[in-house]
């Protein structure tokens, strides 16, 4: 376990290393390892984006048994319809995928994305299953009763899930998140920080804030003008137009930004201020070109967010960015009641955006450059609170890329069963009400995903602090990325 | 010396001549993002921020707001 202090060393010298010392580091990690993630060539350009579905996603319903047998049930479907009672989806209202690495068995998503099955079926998306915050294994449910195993603070809270699920950090309370930590080792691989690595649709977020680096925030657009873009400083502008009004006032904030203060909060204001002013007119001017192909975004939130970030990787060269990460965020997902007709309602918002934007990153030629995956706070339970269901552990999660060896599912779909109340134990999983133990790691999630962008394995306990208890450092951690 | 826990900072701070932090350093909270870059203020101690709020808004919080917005000509202390 590395201290504070060394991680703000190395963090340190990683931000002002040059880009060979870091190249020589990235070869070295691939002289050590086999059949790992395939680091970035010098210069390719490589992006993450992070579609956060804020609120607990009842993901046993975006993912569901279809045909053959668990390892607790002859039909895992009819297993399925047993614990779900009132929240199961009919055969009917799924879409039947086909993984290559679950012999005899079929999987359903949910009907309202049948973007998402198809590029599953075509092999340009993955499933991650029942994966979730740990710090350690935990194997069943006793361990979790007799308090044997170490637990991540907070289970079953939105607040302290969320900050988890950015951070990585399930055993104390951080407000730094990993792709904050990544920015902070990589982000000199950019040509420029005048516009962060980190770029959020969705304002400030834990995830994207380092240690020395933090996100860039930009205006995805509303309802009534789609349009978006960076957010200026209100009342500048660049150019000094023949509105004597935006002149003055330009002006005068330019002549603030020149000022010198002693007392190190306002230095930092005003440096922040300065780097806005920059930004703006960097990233305006990068992403002022049309996007190719009259490609038809969704008006929705996430639509919005993800044609704002289709035009920053279009826009990259000119952000001076090799590396990118984006977070996309869409709450509402703490469905305690009314669980299908609101499912059934937002999954297609998801889904239609996630279509459109991977028409267009094909159009920018960029598919196998980007990396979307999906988190969410928790798992649901697979009882229902009638027509609802209630904040659990594990749950299941997509990528999507050029890059993703699709058409699997990664990690273990579990076992849904439910224990009864009293009796025989059928699934050592659940915790109770269908509350269960994640079978991978948030941990070994955000491993892949890391290495893909170009964090050296080394720095991974840098970023993952407990990646160790997961991952043993050679390899890929899970394999659903080329 | 005043110690006092914050919420935000998630620690103790010492606060100087801040009456009440919390308020005070919620509301900076609320105006972290500053033309899309992040200001954290979590990352000044108690001392500095009571300084640097003080120097700024001439002891009115409800002056504050107004004061740290760019466009208001008047921030300049």
């Amino acid at each position: 376990m590395k201290t504070r202090r060394q991680f703000l060393g190395q963090a340190s010298c990683a931000a002002v290393s040059s880009i060979p010392i870091l190249s020589t580091l990235l070869n070295l990690r691939l002289a050590g390892s086999v059949a790992a993630v395939t680091a970035p060539a010098a210069g390719q350009y490589r992006a993450l984006v992070c579609i956060f579905q804020s609120g607990g996603n009842d993901s046993f319903n975006m993912l569901t048994p279809y045909s053959g047998a668990s390892s607790t049930a002859a039909s895992a479907f009819a297993e399925y319809t047993a614990s779900r009672s009132d929240l199961a989806l009919g055969q009917a209202q799924l879409t039947e995928i086909h993984p290559t690495n679950t012999p005899g068995r079929t999987f359903g998503v949910h009907g309202g994305m049948p973007q998402l099955a198809a590029l599953f079926e075509s092999g340009n998306a993955a499933f991650v299953a029942n994966v979730g915050t740990l710090i350690e294994p935990v194997l069943n449910r006793t361990q979790v009763a007799q308090a044997t195993k170490r637990l991540p603070l907070g289970l079953y809270s939105h607040s302290d899930q969320i900050e988890q699920w950015q951070t990585s950090v399930p055993h104390s309370r951080s407000g730094v998140g990993w792709a904050g930590k990544m920015a902070d080792l990589i982000k000199s691989l950019n040509a420029t920080q005048t516009v962060s690595m980190n770029i959020s649709t969705d304002g400030s977020n834990v995830w994207q804030t380092g240690v020395t680096d933090a996100e860039y925030a930009v205006d995805p657009g509303n309802d009534n003008d789609p349009t978006g873009g960076a957010v200026a400083l209100s009342g500048y502008a660049q150019d000094y137009a023949a509105n004597p009004f935006v002149d003055a006032t330009s002006g005068a904030i330019d002549s603030q930004l020149a000022l010198a203060y002693t007392n190190l909060l306002q230095q930092t204001f005003q440096k922040k201020r300065r780097s806005a002013r920059d930004a703006y007119a960097l990233y305006s001017t990068a992403t002022a070109g049309a996007l190719p192909g009259n490609v038809v975004f969704p008006n929705t939130g996430v639509g919005r967010q993800l044609r704002q970030i289709a035009k920053a990787i279009a826009g990259r060269t000119a952000l001076g960015a090799v590396r990118q990460t984006f977070f996309v965020n869409r709450g509402g997902w703490d469905h305690h009641s009314n669980t299908l007709a609101l499912q059934a309602a937002m999954l297609p918002e998801i889904d239609a955006a996630l279509g459109a934007f991977w028409t267009q990153l094909g159009l920018l030629g960029v598919q196998p450059n980007v990396t979307i995956f999906s988190a969410s706070d928790f798992g649901r339970t697979l009882t229902s609170n009638s027509q609802g269901s209630d904040h659990a552990w594990g749950g299941n999660a997509y990528v999507v890329g050029g890059s993703v060896l699709g058409r699997k599912i990664y990690g273990s779909y579990p076992s849904l069963a439910v224990n009864p109340d009293s009796g025989a134990e059928v699934n050592p999983l659940d915790t109770g009400r269908g509350r269960l133990i994640p079978t991978t790691s948030c941990d070994q999630f955000f491993a892949e995903m890391a290495l893909w962008l170009g964090v050296p394995a080394s720095s991974l306990p840098l970023i993952l602090p407990n990646i160790g208890n997961f991952y043993a450092g050679s390899g890929a951690p899970l394999g659903f990325l080329a | 010396m005043l110690f006092k826990y914050c919420i935000h900072c998630r620690r103790h701070i010492r606060v100087g001549r801040l009456h009440n932090p919390h308020a005070w350093i919620a509301r900076v909270r609320t105006l972290a993002q500053i033309g899309g870059q992040l200001f954290d203020v979590r990352k000044f101690c108690g001392a500095q921020v009571a300084q640097g709020f003080f120097d700024f808004s001439d002891r009115h919080a409800a002056k504050l707001a107004h004061a740290y917005h760019p466009s208001n000509p008047q921030f300049i202390p």
